[in-house]
């Protein structure tokens, strides 16, 4: 029975590309994150200018610089601690490969997406490989925030 | 397996104020599979987000009034888990333990629903259970449904 996890995070502001957080294997813990969930919407208040944002989801080959301290949640309280790194507050864009989704949002739209069945958004089974939600653009300064859930 | 609702507003803030909790025993934990959330007091001239949160509790609060349980199916006997509202008093989230932080506009309505076996699980503990509160708003009251699994 796979194992499931859940973390939150916010991009700082601005027009993008900005990084909400990422999940990432770690080094010699081959254990690829493979995203069944998220949730994303614009943290500021809209603007009198409306506008849309792009959100996207892709695969990533290094970690960029993100925060330490930012916890991954078992959905179940009883499940052994996640083996994924999960990182919020990137001050350096992770190394964007595959896109794997990607959103057109209304600066007041709060977008749900789930995989179907078994078909999760996995990373490649690599050392520090994995997973960036990503605010990849918008025309007004833009703080994102994404809930991401995964299974390991 | 048994289904469970609860339905409650916040009390009226900024933040944090929680809606609904499913609070377990050592008997028993709530498996929370479905959350539904939007603000129930008349949108704000001045347009905004709002944030809120699905955490873990230790301690329960003081609920404005505790809440009975509907079972979804009639013929279920009655919840283990006991649920309080609008509460006066925040329960004690565990820190940097937020399952669910989700940003949506003033007239948004938002939906979780947990896939099978990934549901929002409370520790089989006293007191122990799962909230859905307020992280950050205008002056309003979040309305919240909470639906989980015995």
């Amino acid at each position: 029975m796979p194992r499931s996890y859940s973390g939150s995070g916010a991009s700082g502001s601005g027009t993008g590309p900005a990084c909400i957080l990422t999940v990432q294997s770690q080094t010699g813990v081959n254990v690829p994150p493979r995203i069944f969930e998220v949730s994303t919407c614009r943290q500021d208040a809209p603007h009198a200018t409306d506008f849309n944002w792009v959100f996207r989801v892709a695969r990533t080959t290094d970690n960029g610089s993100g925060s330490s301290g930012a916890t991954a949640n078992r959905l179940d309280g009883s499940s052994v601690a996640s083996q994924t790194v999960f990182s919020t507050g990137h001050a350096v864009m992770p190394t964007l490969t595959d896109i794997l989704l990607e959103v057109t949002l209304n600066q007041r739209d709060t977008l749900r997406w789930w995989c179907s069945g078994r078909k999760e958004l996995r990373a490649l089974s690599a050392n520090n490989n994995g997973l960036a939600l990503v605010m990849h653009s918008a025309s007004q300064a833009t703080a994102s925030s994404a809930t991401v859930m995964w299974n390991e | 397996m048994r289904i469970y609702s609860a339905v409650g507003p916040s009390a009226s803030g900024t933040a944090n104020k929680t809606a609904v909790t499913a609070i377990g025993s050592t008997a028993i934990r709530p498996q929370v599979c479905d959350i539904t959330v939007g603000m129930i007091t008349a949108p704000n001239a001045t347009d905004f987000q709002f944030g809120w949160a699905a955490g873990r509790f230790t301690a329960v609060g003081t609920a404005g009034s505790s809440y009975t349980p509907l079972t979804l199916d009639t013929g279920e006997v009655a919840a283990t888990c006991t649920s309080g509202i609008t509460h006066s008093a925040e329960p004690t989230y565990t820190a940097g333990g937020s399952l669910l932080s989700i940003y949506q506009n003033q007239r948004a309505t938002y939906r979780f629903v947990a896939q099978d076996g990934r549901e929002l699980c409370g520790a089989a503990s006293a007191n122990n259970g799962i909230g859905v509160y307020l992280i950050t708003g205008s002056t309003m009251q979040l309305q919240a449904t909470v639906i989980w699994k015995e």
